[in-house]
């Protein structure tokens, strides 16, 4: 009988594998388990292995080339099977009996290989066959054509999975060791029970990784996968938090507005001879450019649309940071309110920040942005514009005692000559004790 | 904003921005809309481009499709589903054909709305969907708005686009409330995602969306899971591409409808997943609809004859159990 290898699908992005070597020759006997060749994904190389005792008696395609997942790759001559078997009685009982389950999955799927080729004649040529692939809609050929002789009461996701890896339904079902009818977790529990501690497993999931990477001839330990993670350099994924959904999104919409930037310092001394604990700098910046924004109305303005929407209040948008999460909540009219009335505005934020709890609404109705690295001994930096702010504050660092101000705007709204003006009220605010004073 | 205001802003801005979109229907001008969809419109535009017309639904539908031919934008109420069956002859063999007809001659920037379902004791006559008839026809673009904001968007889009549409709305949706976001880019044609999850894909469209996420913590608790719920949007064309996506992930689909389950539209999408993601199944899909029987006026019998949150929990939890989810 004929044992048909075919190009395995390795990743759900995978479409061809391009051979990279033989690993057998035609006429060579061959084990369950042992690697017949080395193919290469779009992520990585990996080997295949045969699923059952036999002699080679076809190799289809030369070293180098690229072929579709699902085309045959190699024929198995298993004629003689028994005979293979009987050299291999040393091995332990328990691997007998996986072999005989496994060699069982295996004459289906080449009993039905053999109905096919009866049926009509396999398609050698590579690009018929992906386009075969291509043709159907969810590119299952693979699945499909070994799933329906997978015997056993099992979902369609179950036999496929199982029919993958050599898994026989039926007779795992018949020694109670699946359930009828069998899910696919069930059949993934079978897989990983036999090939894999579960630490292992668990690395595997961690890291996306497909269990046929694997020589599945033996039990994978943790280390066998750190082992292959570490050879084939495969990155650890991480998910995108809601949070870092959001960041990019909005920085993604920052850079396409046509910004420019504007470069100077504010003195430090008044600063920092009235911050304390709970007047902190950030809470006197915020003050700060509150009155600034009061004064040059283009800074309480957005765009909306074909109109320039100018605001009454000054209300701004603190960046924080709370470990990978950045949020921009919004202090909002800080011209009304004292200077205790603002720290204590920008304690509840910290507060809403740390705990999540945040509103959509405590988000919004910023026209301007203030982003402070100072307590990080940043000397300068540049900050993107939020939402529909019209500019951003970037703080640096007390320095010789003064403080790095870097302005982003959006030229849309702010004009160079505006922001200089801006800049000039805001470094005479910072040296005018009057004004200190005026908001104890 | 409500469910109706969204329509109307809708219906207003479309107007305001195009001089050739013109509403007919029974008493959408004076009255206002018999749900209030087009309530201060006719003071806004006219008795003109707010046409009242008689109790004819063909010949409101008839209207409109020979305005369509002449260049208008018209978008004809009807003011439910059962009703317009009077006019089905307009819709399925002129509103839906003569670009096809005319081998793309004659466009028909047309829409015809009307809400539908079960609402309250309303009995038989004026309890029925329709959506499985329309999106059978080829040439309609035929969209179910079971939310605020879509409702806005995919009303302007529909009476924008120079192709006929239906666009179905529920009775008991009109004073939902919602958000508008003006600025939100909303493909009308795509279903929405509106919860995430890994287990299950639960599928629905117009008000049993409501219902179906009213279900969904109790599902979720007593099942140990999590459910992706998806409203379609689009009945026809249906965006398959979400659908696949999401059952990739899950391998599990349940389709809730409030229509009559023999010949409901639900069997679209779950032959669809029978024919094209069969390998992907991890149970059999499960379809919950309504009873095969005209709808009853007795309002215990009117609720047991559709899915409600508590029938859905049941039946999903039911079936999770026996399959394995």
């Amino acid at each position: 009988m004929a044992y048909e290898i075919r190009m395995p699908q390795l990743s759900d992005s995978m479409e061809v594998g391009k051979l990279i070597s033989w690993k057998v020759k035609s006429g060579e006997e061959v084990k369950t388990g042992d690697v017949i060749a080395e193919v290469e994904s779009d992520k990585a190389i990996m080997e295949v292995q045969s699923f059952k005792n036999g002699v080679v008696s076809e190799l289809l395609v030369e070293e180098g080339a690229e072929v579709p997942v699902g085309m045959v790759i190699a024929r198995i001559d298993t004629e003689s099977r028994e005979e293979v078997i009987n050299k291999s009685e040393e091995r332990a009982e328990e691997l007998v009996e996986d072999e005989r389950i496994v060699n069982k999955a295996s004459e289906h799927v080449s009993r039905h290989a053999e109905l096919d080729s009866a049926s009509h004649d396999t398609t050698t040529n590579p690009k018929e066959i992906l386009n075969q692939v291509q043709d159907d809609d969810n590119a299952t050929l693979n699945d499909e054509l070994l799933v329906s002789l997978v015997s056993g009461a099992a979902s369609p996701k179950a036999k496929a999975v199982a029919s993958r890896y050599g898994i026989d339904i039926e007779t795992l079902q018949a020694s109670g060791k699946l359930p009828t009818p069998a899910h696919e977790d069930d059949v993934e529990a079978v897989i990983q029970k036999r090939y894999f501690t579960p630490k292992a497993w668990r690395l595997l999931q961690t890291y996306h990784l497909s269990a046929d990477l694997f020589r599945l001839d033996r039990k994978q330990r943790e280390m066998d996968i750190w082992e292959y993670i570490k050879k084939y350099n495969i990155p650890l994924p991480k998910p995108l938090s809601a949070n870092r959904k959001a960041v990019i999104a909005t920085v993604t919409q920052a850079a396409a507005k046509p910004v420019y930037h504007l470069y100077d310092s504010i003195d430090a001394t008044l600063l920092h001879q009235y911050e304390n604990k709970t007047h902190t700098v950030t809470v006197w910046l915020l003050k700060l450019f509150s009155e600034a924004m009061m004064r040059h109305e283009t800074f309480r303005t957005t765009l909306k649309g074909d109109t320039m929407q100018v605001w009454p209040h000054a209300s701004i948008s603190l960046a924080m940071a709370d470990g990978e999460a950045l949020f921009m909540p919004v202090l909002k009219a800080i011209d009304t309110l004292s200077l205790e009335e603002t720290a204590q505005a920008l304690q509840m934020l910290k507060t809403k920040v740390k705990n999540r709890k945040l509103s959509a609404e405590e988000m919004q109705g910023s026209t301007f942005g203030l982003s402070n690295l100072g307590m990080t001994g940043i000397a300068r930096f540049d900050a993107m514009v939020n939402g529909n702010d019209c500019g951003i504050a970037a703080i640096g660092s007390p320095k010789d005692g003064t403080i790095a101000v870097t302005l982003t705007l959006d030229h849309r709204i702010v004009n160079g000559f505006q922001a200089a003006e801006f800049m000039q009220t805001l470094k005479a605010l910072a040296e005018d004790e009057t004004f200190f004073k005026g908001q104890i | 904003m409500l469910y109706r205001e969204a329509l109307n802003k809708a219906l207003d801005e479309t107007m305001a921005m195009d001089g050739n979109v013109v509403v007919l229907g029974e008493d959408v001008g004076l009255y206002g809309g018999s749900y209030r969809v087009t309530e201060g419109l006719v003071a806004k535009y006219g008795e003109a481009r707010l046409i009242d017309t008689p109790i004819a639904e063909l010949s409101i539908v008839g209207n409109a499709v020979g305005m369509a031919i002449g260049g208008l934008r018209p978008v004809a109420e009807i003011m439910t589903a059962n009703f317009a069956l009077l006019a089905f002859d307009q819709i399925i063999n002129h509103m839906a054909k003569l670009h096809y007809m005319s081998a793309g001659k004659i466009k028909l920037p047309m829409v015809v709305r009307f809400p539908q379902g079960v609402s309250k004791q309303l009995a038989a006559q004026h309890s029925e969907s329709y959506e499985q008839m329309l999106a059978a026809v080829p040439g309609l673009i035929v969209l179910a708005a079971s939310d605020v904001n879509y409702a806005y968007h995919a009303l302007k889009y529909a009476i924008l686009r120079d192709d006929p549409v239906i666009f179905i709305e529920h009775e008991l949706l009109y004073n939902k409330k919602g958000e508008v976001d003006l600025s939100a880019d909303i493909d009308p044609l795509k279903a929405r995602i509106i919860k995430e999850g890994k287990d299950v894909t639960i599928v629905s469209y117009l008000k049993m969306v409501d219902d179906v996420m009213k279900a969904v913590p109790a599902i979720e608790e007593k099942l140990g899971i999590s459910c992706e719920v998806i409203d379609l949007c689009s009945l026809n064309p249906v965006d398959y591409a979400t659908l696949e996506a999401s059952l990739k992930k899950t391998g599990r689909i349940v389709m809730v409808e409030e229509d009559h389950k023999t010949g409901g539209y639900g069997a679209q999408i779950v032959s669809w997943a029978a024919e094209k993601m069969f390998y992907t199944l991890d149970a059999p899909p499960l379809r919950i609809a309504g009873e095969d029987i005209p709808v009853p006026y007795n309002r215990q019998l009117e609720l047991a004859s559709i899915p409600t949150p508590d029938s859905i929990t049941a039946q999903i939890i039911a079936w999770g159990e026996k399959h394995g989810v």
